[in-house]
């Protein structure tokens, strides 16, 4: 009965699992899995436009993907991407600082961001007869928004209590960070896209507006619509909406290569709200779009999905060394990131886990994984992104990233391919490839006081 | 027809290029004015149909065009028909997916996630709901399984075990987090010493056997007192097949009924803070009345819970106040649970711990605004829209809609409850939002609950009422002595203690103290043994050595500081040292039989209650030491030797098989915890009393 409600915006990690995509089954056709339809068109300023009809219910929503994230950030100004995804709800030349959730909210809608290493994403769901709301907000948040002293400032304590509450009170909520400090150290995604407090003090307000104008522009960003619209009346709106905003200058993309090869690195975490020991080994992996990432996907589904998984059945069940089994598998735009977490068993030790992980990687490095693994894991994946579309909003995100990423939609039906291409041959392949006792870095997290 | 479909958009994506470079620009639109909305939307009921199988089972079909095909099954029970066993109908949800009478739990796990699959259940206050999910071209599979889980579940002594030891694990780790600690609080205010009222411990999760589980599942799993919603790509005769021949074993008696659950009376402002050191943040929620699913008021309420913390936006005023006004908090928000056996109003909010009081402040601040004052037309009309608004979206998801019909029939709302909502938020008048909130958020009936750091934020909350601070096991800090509930005070049950353990003089007299055992511990599925030694002079200077192959620790105390030495495999030994304060407080509860020196040690006692500990019935005595604090001894009310003691430093340890040395009893079987979920046992315990000892023994590393 408890719902938790107002939790806009999620600084993730590593956007993570699931770029997308679909497995066949044994015998069966990827063509099981219904076609999504959709519309491209570009604006002249540059703006991507993604349109698709869904008629299952008198609702639309609307994502607008700009493609930033905290690794455009500066060094010494990390933090910055997220903070502006908060700083867009402050309001624009036309919308009064703190009516634009109420504008949303009084036709009957809600609406929500989240920033991660890549991007930032803004999402509005509303009645279908709504839809020009959502144009307009979007529209003159790309073209006028308010980047304002008082904004900057209240934003500035919201998130600070954000970080509190989803990484410095939280068992494990430094994880990520931690990861990313050691496995992707002197490059852009060492750093979460929630960054240091101190950055955002430190800005001034020309910092937050220069930031504005290089990245809020439409040949920055990917609008997609999904609801049950009209395409030719939508198709008119989006021109009367978008048309006017300015193109931008173009925009340096960061080139990522994560350091191989410095030898086996060894951290250790100690923090009062650790409730067990807990242990990580991190490797860099494939990026987003790279063959070897479905292999991965894949392989990391054979290791930890389910509890006829192989980490869960021997580590958690079994021989009851660990609590919780995981792996972990970070495929961004330029880099990835790959690894294992397990949290201890209290009659377990840290050196139990480590030698656990090891007899695991070594297992599939020798031997591969099962002809019935391999197969269960396909049917895995199939059902995981048969079951991805529940709402117009799951697809409007789908297409807008296909978009941003390869600018190509169609993968919201193809990608398929490109898992039904991955061997069971390639699981082992990329087994030895990425891990790699030399990249490998270790992170160990003991109950304890802070710093030690 | 993809490529077809991807020229397509190429082609017109063309076209409208060359548009919008062969025309003027659209007509501009004015910036200025939000636009007007398009006529409104129709908005109905989905439609679904039901059906009963022959064991009686109500069936609800929603269908969809979707691949995916889901099963809910509810039935009624769950935690309000735990009677005396807290726990009982958690483990009979939580071990349904491990076996089947005959499918081992290896072999379900193997089978389900073949067909990428799922199948799990949870319980709550009032039912247990048991799901699957996979694709539609796995449903004989997924079907058989889920069915064979709720007839026939295993339930083996095994997973039991466990699944209790993984509990015991994780109830350590959730105390840790101030929003576990918080609804157990809370609970513990609303439902008193019900099923719905107890935070699990280790006692309720062992005191669990498989003869329990297998009675709670006997009674409440039966046809009669479940239905069953199918979301999915399906007929409904294809269904009523799959399901008559799925479900044709499953029979069972009538539909039980649960027991009326005596709450505690609520009666005026209660403010707990339940102390937790580590807490950087404070958790904070502020607890009124509300009504159930079938109170008139239900529809309304929600209008209410929009202004005020809810919503689908940011505008609700909690979220303006102590988010955007004064940033003390990330996420404000509040609710009304329509708990059937209690239901409430529950605003919460995470903010840091030098603000507590200020945003309690403005929390009571803004619930009595919605009290005192009409809210304002257009501030009303927005949180209307927004809740038709929000209705109309839900009907996009047919998982919703099927908990909808579930809902109807459980809790026999009438047929139009859920189309009808619209209309009734439409009709909500600033009037009635005012009544209700006057009459569900009354000042004096509002209980508060905060979990947070009391050293920093107690005393400033006095300003709201009388602050009771708990423990991280919700029992009152230095709180109320029970000695009427025993009919003895502390004193005096220290005194039966002392005269069981051979007597205070006898006890004073011994003067050293050598003990030697062998030691067992359970590591993973294997067991370590080892070897322990204590030996122990007066006042209280001692040596300890454990010593398990692998590991080997050995520990000094001369009565001034401690000195550690660890050895483990081949690496060098470490040492560490414990010295000044931290050794002061280590050394008040290490005197050479403790219990015989209470007075001269300063401990204060007090009677917490009874408590049955291990399976027997004991008397609790909180021991306070000057300096180290709070432990317990958990007391058998029969023999009056101790059965369990919790110090206020170290380990805790569980106690037996007493027997005579010299006059004075002492345990033969010793369970030392060191962690929760982990038990070392000392055997073949030998002791030896009043030897001379040489001063080396606890010198040796100083």
């Amino acid at each position: 009965m408890l719902h938790h409600i107002g939790k806009r915006c999620a600084a993730i990690a590593g956007v993570s699992l699931a770029a997308t995509a679909l497995a066949v089954n044994t015998g069966i056709a990827a063509g099981d899995l219904p076609k999504l339809a959709y519309e491209k068109f570009t604006l002249p300023n540059g703006l991507r436009v993604i349109l698709s009809v869904d008629k299952s219910a008198p609702v639309v929503s609307t994502f607008v993907h700009y493609h930033v994230g905290s690794k455009n950030e500066r060094p010494d100004r990390t933090g910055f991407a997220h903070f502006f995804e908060h700083l867009m709800f402050e309001g624009t030349a036309n919308i009064q600082r703190h009516t634009l959730d109420k504008l949303v909210q009084s036709a009957g809608g809600n609406l929500n961001a989240f920033t991660s290493n890549d991007e930032t994403g803004y999402q509005i769901n509303l009645p279908s007869n709504q839809l020009k709301l959502a144009l307009w907000i979007e529209s003159e948040r790309m073209m006028h928004a308010r980047v304002e002293e008082i904004g900057v400032e209240t934003q500035r304590g919201v998130v600070k209590e954000e970080r509190k509450n989803r990484y410095d009170n939280t068992p494990y909520g430094s994880l990520l960070a931690n990861i990313f400090a050691n496995v992707a150290k002197g490059t852009p995604y060492e750093w979460t896209p929630i960054g240091e407090a101190q950055y955002i003090d430190q800005a001034g307000i020309e910092e937050f507006r220069d930031f504005y104008k290089k990245y809020y522009v439409p040949n920055n960003a990917v609008l997609a619509i999904v609801g049950d619209i009209d395409l030719a009346k939508t198709k008119q709106w989006v021109m009367e909406y978008f048309s006017d905003i300015p193109r931008g200058a173009d925009i340096e993309r960061p080139k990522v290569t994560l350091q191989t090869g410095q030898g086996e690195r060894t951290v250790d975490v100690r923090e009062p709200h650790t409730p067990l020991p807990a242990l990580v080994y991190a490797y860099p992996g494939a990026q987003k779009g790279d063959p070897d990432a479905y292999a991965l996907e894949i392989l990391s589904t054979v290791l930890a999905s389910g509890q006829s998984s192989r980490l869960y059945k021997d580590m958690v069940d079994e021989k009851r060394l660990a609590v919780g089994a995981q792996s972990l598998v970070f495929d961004m735009e330029s880099a990835g990131v790959i690894g294992f977490f397990a949290v201890a068993h209290p009659t377990t030790t840290m050196d139990a886990l480590g030698e656990e992980f090891d007899r695991q990687i070594e297992l599939v490095k020798e031997n591969g994984v099962t002809e019935k693994e391999f197969q269960k894991a396909r049917n895995q994946i199939e059902t995981q992104f048969a079951g991805r579309f529940n709402e117009p909003l799951d697809k409007a995100m789908a297409l807008a990233s296909y978009e941003t990423y390869f600018n190509n939609p169609e993968l919201v039906n193809t990608e398929i391919d490109k898992y039904m291409a991955v061997t069971r041959e390639d699981l082992q392949r990329v087994a030895r490839k990425y891990f790699a006792k030399e990249n490998r870095v270790i992170i160990q997290y003991y109950p304890g006081a802070q710093g030690g | 027809m993809s490529i077809f479909k991807t020229v397509a958009a190429a082609f017109s994506a063309c076209l409208l290029i060359l548009a919008s470079m062969t025309q003027p620009l659209p007509a501009q639109v004015n910036r200025a004015k939000q636009p007007d909305p398009e006529p409104p939307p129709k908005a109905a009921f989905p439609p679904y149909e039901t059906f009963t199988l022959k064991n009686g089972l109500k069936v609800f079909l929603v269908k969809n065009d979707k691949p995916i095909v889901t099963f809910r099954m509810l039935i009624r029970g769950g935690k309000s028909a735990e009677g005396n066993q807290t726990y009982i109908a958690d483990v009979a949800a939580d071990l349904l997916d491990k076996g089947t009478t005959t499918v081992s739990a290896k072999e379900f796990a193997e089978r389900i996630d073949f067909v990428g699959g799922t199948i799990g259940a949870t319980s709550s206050d009032e039912l247990i709901s048991v799901s699957a999910r996979g694709l539609k071209k796995h449903i004989e599979v997924i079907l058989n399984l889920y069915s064979d889980a709720i007839i026939n579940p295993a339930y083996s002594q095994e997973e039991l075990e466990k699944y209790v030891q993984d509990q015991i694990t994780g109830l350590a780790s959730a105390k840790a987090r101030s929003e576990f600690l918080a609804d157990y609080a809370t609970r513990k205010l609303m439902f008193g010493n019900t099923p719905l009222g107890r935070m699990p411990n280790e006692e309720d999760m062992r005191n669990i056997t498989r003869q329990k589980v297998v009675d709670f599942h006997h009674t409440w799993f039966v046809p009669s007192n479940a239905t069953l919603a199918v979301v999915g790509n399906i007929t409904k005769a294809d269904l009523m097949t799959r399901l008559e021949s799925a479900f044709a074993n499953w029979k069972g008696g009538k539909q039980p009924t649960v027991a009326a659950l005596k709450l505690p009376e609520r009666k005026g402002r209660r403010l707990i803070v339940v102390d937790r050191d580590a807490a950087v943040q404070s958790t904070i929620r502020v607890i009124g009345s509300g009504p159930t699913m079938t109170d008139p008021d239900r529809p309304k309420s929600s209008i209410l819970n929009n202004v005020l913390g809810g919503g689908t936006g940011l505008g609700n005023r909690l979220t303006m106040n102590l988010r955007e006004t004064h940033s003390y908090t990330y996420s404000p928000y509040s609710y009304f649970d329509p708990n059937p056996f209690r239901p409430m109003f529950i605003a919460t909010a995470d903010v840091r711990n030098s603000v507590t009081d200020s945003a309690v402040k403005e929390m009571l601040y803004e619930i009595g605004r919605m009290r005192n004052q009409p809210v304002p037309g257009d501030e009303l009309n927005r949180n209307i829209q927004s809740a038709i608004g929000s209705f109309l979206m839900s009907v996009s998801d047919p998982a919703v809609t099927a908990s909808r019909v579930q809902s109807i029939d459980f809790f026999k709302l009438p047929k139009d409850y859920f189309a009808k909502l619209p209309t009734i938020y439409n009709a909500t008048t600033a009037a009635d939002v005012q009544r209700l909130a006057k009459k569900y958020l009354a000042e004096d009936q509002l209980a508060i609950v905060i979990v947070g750091k009391a050293s920093e934020i107690a005393d400033k909350l006095k300003q709201f009422g009388t602050v009771e601070v708990w423990d991280a096991d919700l029992n009152p800090v230095g709180g109320g002595d029970a000695s009427a509930d025993i009919g003895m005070t502390a004193q005096q049950v220290w005194d039966k203690m002392l005269a069981a353990m051979g007597g205070e003089a006898k006890m004073r007299s011994v003067t050293s103290r050598k003990m030697q055992a062998e030691i067992g511990a359970n590591a993973g599925n294997s067991v370590l043994k080892g070897k322990f030694e204590m030996i122990e002079e007066a006042p209280n200077k001692n040596y300890q050595m454990m010593d398990m192959g692998i590991a080997k620790t050995e520990q000094y105390s001369n009565g001034a500081n401690v000195a550690m030495l660890i050895s483990r495999g081949g690496a060098p030994p470490q040492t560490q040292k414990i010295e000044g304060e931290a050794a002061e407080k280590y050394y008040e509860s290490t005197h050479i039989m403790p219990e015989a020196y209470v007075k001269d040690l300063g401990v204060t006692l007090r009677v917490k209650g009874k408590k049955s500990v291990n399976n027997v019935e004991c008397i609790q005595i909180a021991v306070t030491y000057p300096k180290s604090g709070e432990g317990t001894y958990s007391i058998d009310a029969k023999t009056f030797l101790p059965v369990r003691i919790d110090p206020a430093m170290g380990m805790p340890s569980i106690l037996s098989d007493w027997k005579s040395v010299d006059g004075v009893m002492f345990p033969f079987a010793i369970t030392l915890i060191p962690m929760p979920g982990q038990e070392m046992h000392l055997k073949d315990i030998q002791y030896k009393l009043n030897d001379p000892i040489s001063p080396a023994v606890f010198t040796k590393i100083q």
